[in-house]
């Protein structure tokens, strides 16, 4: 009926020839004065309408329940995200305890990011914080360390053994 | 590296059925009739729409770029937090998988088709100079866009949509 060789939009079939032309969907007259397809204007009418087959009403059904569920998670996402990215300007700028706090905000969302706890870890460490950076320290343990922050990582563990060292060489009362 | 175009068709339906409800849905709006559609298939084209003439070039223009608008929105908004969920925290579950595949499958459908570009031309042929001239730039950027696609933009444009554009948000509004 129609050129289909190539994607999208395609251009009309031509116009039939003569007067007596009749609607090539129902056989009635006379043919829609506006369109460029051998219809009638109610026939023109039901193809604007043309209806979305089931599966398509089911693919689309789900896309929305897809979209839903991305709007519910996205504030949350996305305020996790702006506290972690402040963090990491606050630890950039050496305000660490700044960062500390921000890193936390972020960590109510995402308690098992590694990154994040490892970050928190180490501005806590640098902001003076040992307690809770050994802390942050501990609940990575097992875990891997994602490879552009194995440096760090590295960094802080080696802080950690001289404190402990320096701990041991203590004179004992 | 060269994949089959069907191969990625298959791997990225939930695209073409985006790219294609967005032309039907701008026809309907526009009080186009729609005489055929084919919302996926495994072949080239990978999905159409045939349409009646648009009364104007500027509903023509609409059917034609539709897809770009909506398929782009749609991939941004199902893929953002799943995206700030893995890029920014490395924190990725079966659902983050699920909707980033999803998003990106969506927006590197954005794209009309050089057949869309070659039906907005044809549609042309009796309008103005100045609205050729107007409506041109939009031609060429889809016929580069298609071409483009052999080179993988089209790929990159739907991680770029879906993974990097929230991570753009979060840096703008920190």
């Amino acid at each position: 009926m129609a050129d289909v060789s190539e994607p999208g939009s395609s251009v009309p079939p031509p116009l039939p020839l003569g007067e007596n032309a009749v609607c090539k969907l129902c056989g009635g007259q006379p043919l829609s004065a506006v369109s460029q397809l051998p219809v009638c204007e109610p026939c023109r009418q039901k193809l604007i309408r043309r209806p979305l087959p089931l599966w398509i009403k089911t693919a689309a059904a789900l896309i929305a329940i897809l979209l839903v569920v991305a709007f519910v998670r996205f504030p949350a996402a996305l305020w996790a995200g702006i506290h972690y990215e402040r963090g990491q300007r606050f630890e950039r700028a050496g305000k660490n305890d700044l960062a500390v706090m921000e890193y936390e905000e972020a960590s109510r969302r995402y308690h098992t990011s590694t990154e994040l706890h490892l970050r928190l870890a180490i501005a806590a460490f640098k902001a003076g914080d040992i307690k809770k950076s050994a802390q942050e320290l501990d609940s990575l343990s097992g875990r891997e360390v994602p490879k552009d922050m194995a440096t760090e990582a590295r960094w802080l563990e080696n802080q950690f053994e001289k404190l402990t060292k320096a701990q041991k060489n203590q004179p004992h009362e | 590296m060269f994949i089959p175009g069907f191969l990625i068709s298959i791997a990225t339906f939930p695209g073409v059925i985006v790219h294609e409800i967005a032309h039907q849905f701008f026809c309907r709006l526009t009080g186009t009739a729609v005489l055929d559609v084919c919302y996926f298939r495994v072949g080239n084209p990978a999905g159409y729409v045939v349409h009646d003439r648009p009364s104007t070039p500027g509903k023509h223009l609409l059917i034609s770029i539709a897809p770009f608008f909506l398929n782009s929105l749609v991939g941004a908004l199902i893929a953002a937090p799943s995206a700030i969920s893995s890029f920014t925290f490395g924190d990725v579950d079966l659902l983050d998988g699920l909707l980033i595949w999803l998003g990106v499958s969506i927006a590197m459908h954005s794209f009309p088709s050089t057949g869309d570009a070659r039906s907005l031309w044809g549609a042309l042929a009796r309008e103005t100079w100045w609205l050729k001239v107007m409506i041109a730039p939009v031609v060429l950027v889809i016929f580069l866009g298609a071409i483009l696609s052999f080179i993988w933009v089209d790929v990159l444009y739907g991680i770029a949509v879906a993974a990097f554009l929230p991570k753009l948000l979060v840096n703008w509004l920190a």
